[in-house]
């Protein structure tokens, strides 16, 4: 608890900072930003959604960074994306907070092929 | 795998590639790979390990060594069938079609096609340019 509360202030400001530049650009749909134990903590979706978004992903980015600190030489995880047909969710993980997105998966190249 | 195996599992590649490349890409190469040609053509292109899987998970052509293809098969396959399950819990008529999980120094990127499942290993040179196409 400790570790996440060290600099509180610059840790909500930069979290509205960035989910403010987030939401100008275009194609995003929600954004749900998480603290470190992947708790949401601001969230354009609605409450049971950003749960179950959170809870869900989360679990999915815990298992990528388990296999790759399994791989030698150990890894950490930067980016990871998870595209469907309707959308595309990215999540990214950083020191502090977990900022996860949904947008908009303008798929031409299935469209065009049917 | 023997000899034998390999045979008749290069024979399902070519069947699976060539109906894969005119439902997924746009294929602005020749649209018919030959066997070994989609696989060296990749393999210049610095640091990729391609790994080709059938629809259930099981490898079928790999880049890499048998045990390296193991090693990243059974770690990849529950990954990517959990994010599906997670797609569809949220929303039961979505599906996934990619996953890309990038690291400091690479990047797996996971297709999902109707046939086959696609996994291509990337490492990044020193300046962190990868060579693109």
């Amino acid at each position: 608890m400790q570790v996440a509360e060290v600099d509180p202030i610059r840790t909500k400001r930069y979290v509205e900072e960035t989910f403010r530049l987030l939401q100008a650009k275009p194609g995003v749909e929600d954004i749900l930003i998480m603290n470190h134990s992947g708790v949401p903590v601001k969230t354009s979706m609605d409450r049971q959604e950003s749960l179950q978004y959170a809870c869900l992903y989360d679990n999915l980015k815990e298992k990528c960074q388990a296999f790759l600190t399994k791989m030698e030489p150990a890894q950490t995880l930067t980016f990871l994306r998870v595209r469907t047909k309707y959308h595309e969710v990215l999540i990214t993980p950083d020191a502090k907070i977990t900022v996860l997105v949904v947008q908009n998966a303008k798929d031409s190249f299935i469209n065009i092929k049917g | 795998m023997s000899k034998n195996s390999r045979l008749s599992t290069s024979e399902n590649l070519r069947k699976t590639v060539t109906k894969a490349q005119v439902v997924k890409k746009a294929a602005p190469r020749d649209r018919s790979y030959d066997d070994d040609a989609f696989v060296t053509l990749f393999g210049h292109r610095g640091g990729r390990d391609i790994i080709i899987l059938d629809n259930h998970g099981v490898p079928l052509r790999s880049t890499c060594s048998q045990r390296r293809t193991f090693h990243y098969v059974s770690n990849l396959k529950p990954l990517l069938f959990m994010a599906r399950n997670v797609v569809r819990d949220l929303d039961p008529s979505n599906d996934i079609t990619f996953m890309r999980i990038r690291f400091s120094v690479g990047e797996i990127h996971m297709t999902l096609g109707s046939d086959f499942i696609l996994i291509v290993v990337q490492k990044f040179k020193k300046l962190r340019r990868s060579s693109t196409s």
